[in-house]
């Protein structure tokens, strides 16, 4: 009889060579990168906790043929602490087949003692099945915003994602943007903020500001430095993305924000993970737009949170939507606290930071 | 029909079929193969069961044998009920 149980180190290679099926290339057998990189994220998490883990759907036939995968994230809101567990990677084998396999991971999962059950990256169907079973979808977190500085060069940045000869088209792409840049004044330009100072620092160093500047009373993950820092090395490669840039913002010599992002000049510069302090945020976003246009960068996207909407507004950015943040929580407060600008629960503490998102396995 | 197969049967012709009397609905159809219970309709028909019948489902329960067809709920119900009055 088919089973729900929790993932196991054994089970790593099935569900590696399933995700490679389901998201990547199912012609390639997955790479071993691909299996540690699973095995690091979902079993040797330091947060590990076997009560709030990933799952698997065992067949008929004692095949693996689902997954959930749960990063565990304990949280705190005021001075009280919170059990909870990011999902994601919902995936089976061959759904038509087996339609009651991934309803049943996921309730797995939802039935569990977490206080709070998260996922940023709820697809049309799975963010369904979310509210089926109680969830919310919470608006405020399921924009992605795109802040265009060169239109040409993005373009060819995002066409050279399916065929590399595209980038031969750089050079016009560099004049066509130089052409627009002038013609259209301010538009495609981002200015610099008075009085703040940006500038590249090390993984020490946004250690320092991300803990300064998370301590507030939102609702944010219980990070330690060393968990924290486990969390930024383990995101530091994402090949699909480019190079990660680690930026603090300062003014008058106090850490007012930091930016992690990925992304060479010239392409689309990936924003995971923003933190201001309260009332610098404009502040804050804007130093980091104009430093994109500076640096060369035809522009920037990453996942809208309340605290930046409104400056992403002025700053002629443009939202869409790609995954939905949803929650589950039997404690209305908690749903409702997600949203609240103060809350930190997306890029470094969602998932988007593990390397199966923007990562390449060979 | 038993009553726990007409309120099943009602329920599904509400939420799936959208009161779509004209459609046969067979108890031994399929529902799955006849493409009216996927992913998502699975998880409405499991809280229509414990809501309407008083049951939990064990995830394990959660299985083609319980749910594919209008008399495998029926009997998954009324072996249910019989436990719970039995305990």
């Amino acid at each position: 009889m088919s089973e729900i149980r929790t993932f196991g180190p054994d089970d790593v290679p099935a569900v590696a060579a399933m995700f490679q099926r389901t998201f990547r290339d199912r012609a390639v057998a997955a790479p071993a990168s691909l299996a540690q990189h699973i095995g690091d994220v979902f079993l040797r998490h330091p947060w590990y906790d076997p009560e709030i883990a990933s799952r698997v759907h065992v067949s008929d036939a004692g095949a693996v043929n689902g997954f959930i995968g749960v990063l565990p994230l304990p949280l705190v809101l005021g001075e009280r602490p919170l059990r909870s567990g990011m999902a994601g990677s919902l995936m089976v084998d061959d759904p038509a087949k087996d339609p009651l396999a991934g309803a049943r991971l996921l309730r797995s999962f939802l039935n569990g003692p977490q206080d709070v059950s998260l996922s940023e990256t709820a697809n049309l169907l799975s963010q369904r099945m979310w509210e089926k079973l109680g969830g919310s979808t919470i608006t405020a977190l399921s924009l992605d915003w795109m802040r265009v500085l060169r239109p040409a060069g993005l373009a060819i940045d995002v066409a050279s994602g399916r065929a590399k000869a595209v980038r031969l088209g750089r050079p016009a792409a560099a004049l066509c943007d130089s052409l627009a840049r002038r013609a259209g004044g301010a538009f495609f330009k981002a200015a610099a903020p008075d009085g703040v100072i940006g500038a590249e620092t090390d993984e020490a160093g946004l250690l320092a500001a991300l803990e300064s500047l998370h301590a507030g009373p939102g609702l944010r993950p219980r990070w330690t430095p060393d968990v924290l820092q486990w969390v930024l090395r383990t995101a530091e490669i994402k090949e699909q993305r480019g190079p990660v840039h680690r930026r603090v913002m300062t003014a008058r010599g106090t850490t007012i924000g930091a930016a992690v992002f990925y992304g060479a000049p010239k392409s689309l510069a990936w924003v995971l993970h923003v933190a201001a302090r309260p009332g610098a945020e404009a502040k804050v976003v804007e130093e980091l737009l104009a430093h994109a246009d500076a640096a060369g960068f035809a522009g920037l996207r990453g996942r809208v949170t309340p605290a930046i909407h409104e400056t992403l507004l002025r700053e002629k950015a443009f939202f869409f939507r790609r995954g939905a943040f949803v929650a589950h929580g039997r404690d209305p407060a908690l749903v409702a606290a997600l949203a609240d600008p103060r809350a930190v629960v997306t890029g470094l503490a969602g998932e988007s930071w593990i390397r199966l998102i923007g990562g390449s396995f060979r | 029909m038993t009553s726990i197969d007409q309120r099943v049967t009602n329920f599904i012709r509400e939420n799936f079929l959208f009161s779509d009397q004209a459609t046969p609905l067979s108890p031994t159809d399929s529902l799955m193969e006849a493409g009216l219970i996927d992913s998502t309709g699975v998880l409405e028909l499991v809280a229509f069961l414990e809501q309407e019948f008083g049951i939990v489902m064990a995830d394990a329960e959660i299985v083609p044998a319980n749910l594919d067809t209008i008399a495998g709920i029926a009997a998954y119900v009324a072996g249910k009920q019989s436990a719970a009055k039995a305990a």
